[in-house]
Parts: C-alpha cells; sequence; structure tokens
C-alpha cells in the first residue's frame, strides 16, 4: 500500500499533507500529556518491534501472502495518537532506507496508513468494547477494526490514486476496486492475526492491555474498563 | 519469510557500505543533497514528456557512477522497484483508444495496440523511475545519522527524529530476534502445515516479540536515564555548507529550470 512518488499529482499530495499535519501536532501534543519526552526510547524500541514484524508474513488466500501493517494492535495498545506517530517513524524509515514510499507522497502514505490504519481499528475496537463488554466483545473488535482498518486504508490509497489524473493512469473506479478487493483479503489476514495477538496478551501478560493510551481526550475516558 | 529478512539486512549494510566511500556525493551536504533531490522528484512529477524523464535518469545514473556505487548494483536496485509498476503499466497499450499499430485475434475479438497506450505507458514506467532514483541514490550516499540531523535542521519536530534514531539502531537487534525464533520453529516444523496452524504460530511469535521488545523497552529506557539522558539526543556532528555544496545546489536548480523549460517551452520534441 506504500504509494511511491510518481505515482500521485502535486495538488493530491499537498492535500493529504495539509490533512496529516494537524493530525501530527495533536498527536505530539498527546504524547506530551500521557507519555514524558525522556519515554521516547520506549516507544523506539516498541515501533523497531513493529518495523520488525512488518516483515512477517503470513498466508492468505490463493496462495500468496502478506504482510501485517501493525496499525490496528498499535492502536489498541499504546492508543491512536501513539500509533500514528508509530507509524509515521516507520514509514519515514521505510520511505527513505527500504525505498517503500516517497518523500512527496508522504503524507498521503501517513494519512492511510497511520490515521485511517489506525483511528479506524480504535474506533471499532472502542465500539465492540462498549457493546458487548467482555472477551468476545475485545477479539470481535480487534478482528472487524485490523480488517475495516485495512480496507479503508486501501480505499483511500484508490481515491488519492485515482484522482491523479495527471499522473495515474487508470480511473478511480479502477483504483479503488482493485485496492480494496486486494485490500480485504489482505484485512482478513491482518484481522485474524491481530485477534490472537490480544488473545495471546490476555493470557500471558494482560497487564501490557493496560499501559496508558494516548489517545484524543474526548476518546482517553472510555472504552477500557472492562478488561 | 526468512529470505524477505536476510535480505533486508543485506540492503541495510549496503546502504551503509556505500555511504562511507568516498565518493563524489558522499562528500556533499546532506542537506543541500535533501534539497536539490526533493527537488529532482518534484521536476518527474509534473513532467509529462519523455525527454526531460530520460534527462533525469540519465543524470541520477550518472551521479552514482561518480559516487563510486556499482552500476549494476544500482541499476539492479532501482529497476527492481519498477517491476511492479511496469506491472500497473502493462494493460495501458490495450485500453487505451487511439490509432492502433498492431492487431491480434481474429473477427470481433480483436485487441489492438495503440501508439498513445504504449507512449502511456512508457510515460507512467519513466516518471516513476526518475522518481525513485534520486531517493535510492540519496539513501545510499548519506549516513543514517547525518540525515536525520539534516531532517532537524529541517525543521522535523525532535520527537521523531529522536524517535527515528533510536527505532533505527533496534531494527537490527529485533530483525535478527525475530530471524532466530522463525528460523527455530521452521527447523522443528517437519511437514507443510495448515493456514490456520501457521498463523497461530505467527501470532504467538509477534505476541511474545512485543513482550519481550516491551521489557527491553523499560530495560533501554532505564539505563538511558541512568547515564543521565535528558530527553534530547546531541550530535557532535557539525554540518558546513562549503562551496562545492554551494556549487551542487545551484547545479541542481540550474538543471530542475532547464529541465521544466524543456517541458513547457515545447523544445523537446516528445
Amino acid at each position: 500500500m506504500h504509494i511511491p512518488d510518481g505515482f500521485l499529482d502535486l495538488s493530491i499530495c499537498a492535500m493529504m499533507y495539509l490533512l496529516v499535519i494537524p493530525l501530527w501536532i495533536f498527536a505530539l501534543r498527546g504524547m506530551k500529556r500521557v507519555l514524558s519526552d525522556k519515554q521516547v526510547p520506549f516507544m523506539a524500541t516498541l515501533t523497531a518491534m513493529f518495523f520488525a514484524a512488518q516483515m512477517m508474513n503470513y498466508p492468505i488466500i490463493g496462495g500468496t501472502t502478506a504482510h501485517l501493517l501493525g496499525g490496528p494492535i498499535l492502536a489498541i495498545t499504546l492508543g491512536p495518537y501513539a500509533g500514528l506517530i508509530s507509524m509515521t517513524i516507520i514509514l519515514l524509515i521505510q520511505a527513505f532506507f527500504f525505498g517503500d514510499g516517497g518523500v512527496i507522497t508522504f503524507g498521503a502514505n501517513a494519512w492511510n496508513m497511520g490515521v485511517v490504519g489506525v483511528f479506524v481499528p480504535y474506533l471499532m475496537f472502542l465500539l465492540f468494547m462498549k457493546v458487548m463488554k467482555n472477551r468476545n466483545g475485545m477479539m470481535v473488535g480487534a478482528f472487524l477494526g485490523a480488517l475495516l482498518g485495512d480496507v479503508f486504508a486501501a480505499i483511500f490509497a484508490g481515491l488519492e490514486l485515482g484522482l491523479s489524473v495527471f499522473t495515474f493512469p487508470y480511473s478511480v473506479q479502477i483504483a479503488i476496486t482493485a485496492m480494496g478487493v486486494h485490500h480485504f483479503f489482505i484485512g482478513l489476514g491482518e484481522g485474524i492475526v491481530t485477534a490472537m495477538i490480544i488473545l495471546f496478551l490476555l493470557r500471558q501478560r494482560a497487564d501490557l492491555l493496560k499501559l496508558p493510551r494516548v489517545a484524543p481526550l474526548w476518546l482517553s475516558s472510555i472504552g477500557f474498563e472492562e478488561l | 519469510m526468512l529470505s524477505s529478512f536476510l535480505k533486508a539486512s543485506k540492503e541495510i549494510v549496503y546502504n551503509e557500505r556505500f555511504s562511507l566511500s568516498n565518493g563524489f556525493l558522499q562528500s556533499i551536504d546532506p542537506r543541500v543533497k535533501v534539497f536539490s533531490f526533493t527537488a529532482f522528484i518534484l521536476v518527474a512529477i509534473v513532467s509529462k514528456s519523455i525527454l526531460p524523464l530520460i534527462t533525469l535518469v540519465t543524470m541520477t545514473f550518472i551521479f552514482s557512477i561518480a559516487s563510486k556505487i556499482p552500476l549494476r548494483f544500482f541499476t539492479l536496485r532501482t529497476a527492481f522497484a519498477l517491476i511492479f509498476v511496469a506491472l500497473i503499466a502493462l494493460p495501458l497499450p490495450f485500453v487505451t483508444p487511439g490509432s492502433p499499430i498492431a492487431t491480434i485475434g481474429n473477427n470481433g475479438y480483436l485487441i489492438s495496440i495503440t501508439s498513445e497506450g504504449l507512449f502511456k505507458a512508457l510515460q507512467f514506467v519513466l516518471r516513476v523511475w526518475a522518481c525513485i532514483t534520486p531517493l535510492i541514490l540519496l539513501t545510499l550516499t548519506t549516513r543514517f545519522s547525518s540525515l536525520i540531523h539534516s531532517l532537524e535542521r529541517f525543521r522535523v519536530p525532535r520527537v521523531f527524529t529522536n524517535m527515528m534514531s533510536v527505532t533505527y539502531r533496534f531494527i537490527f537487534l529485533f530483525i535478527d530476534e525475530a530471524y532466530r525464533m522463525i528460523l527455530a520453529r521452521e527447523s522443528r516444523t517437519v511437514r507443510g502445515e495448515s493456514c490456520l496452524r501457521a498463523t497461530k504460530a505467527l501470532a504467538s511469535m509477534m505476541s511474545t516479540l512485543f513482550i519481550r521488545s516491551y521489557e527491553r523497552g523499560e530495560r533501554v529506557y532505564l539505563a538511558m536515564m541512568a547515564r543521565g539522558y535528558e530527553g534530547n539526543i546531541r550530535s557532535i556532528t557539525r554540518m558546513s555548507i562549503n562551496g562545492r555544496d554551494m556549487i551542487f545546489g545551484f547545479f541542481a536548480i540550474a538543471m530542475c529550470m532547464m529541465i521544466i523549460s524543456l517541458e513547457y517551452l515545447h523544445i523537446g520534441v516528445v
């Protein structure tokens, strides 16, 4: 889903930067509120772990493999703002050192995977925790959250690609369908793995699901009392 | 799965190896490099015709030779990303309406390749190529720490740059750790296993990795605090822009202006 430079129009790239910059500012403020500046190394090691985890492939239907985006599990364990910052770091390193993604398209990639891919799973997870109030709710929330997060992120990517009439040669419909269908299957895998990780963590170290979450103020007070 | 880990570590090793040699671009100030290479990418994005794009690609290849990066390696590295792009562009010659140059099939089921479509596909692949080569060249010729340092100078918030430098350090460790875990598991697995079991094993490995990295993160944080960490990473390298860097910067800007004028004054034929 990493969009390289040369795929998106300048206007689209600029717009995506404008969308994502305020969220970076809010997220940095949220980080300052919940974690101190000094806890940066702690967040950084977790980010490095997710970077390595992105290299583990899981099989999806049709004999192909896909890898985790990591957004959902980051959002659930650390909160969406921390998840956004972590994903941003991962994407920066990938863009600069692995040739995945680009500099000008960075805003778009950060929006798709860092904002949509993190906030959608988090909100779904909260919703199911509120409604079902038990472990099953967590599993369903984690699964659906990860699935929808992947699909929505892919749809946004397709939309950006399709709207780039100058650089991208296919229409919006084709781009969205191709990205959406492909990432539905990837999202199924991501959903199953995310739900399983939550289950394992609940069994082994339930305290790790009670870490302070860096979330918007209106969200941070709800949802996790039932754990 | 194992090969992806090996590929990743190999790539990083290559990155660091070339950035330490004494080629041309390695001696240019990283800030100037980031600025000029971003300008090249911007020019490539707005270019429509073939000539400016070819000029840009040729220029980056000349730079890579001047920076003592083996041509074969650089070509393979940039072309590898292009395979995916070429796959996307593949249907274009067939679906774009225009004047056909070749026709396949018979009565009623005709597929024709149009010259407009071929042009569109070529333009797309070339543009992406012209966009990714400068970025790859930048990372091959710049050390990670100086790149971070120059990002700091471009007013990227400190939290990002600090986190990035610590993250980068630990990536190798966790790649190693994940690699060992997977290697151990694969050597214990005799036969092909079901999809569900593989997924389950993956999830348990990931949660173990998560717990380990959480605990390591705590230890690292405490160790850094004990050594006087106060929320800021200081760098002892001082960057200075000298005449050579200025000349390179001016050359880059001139190059960009020239290519844009090629594009918009229709000096180029195609």
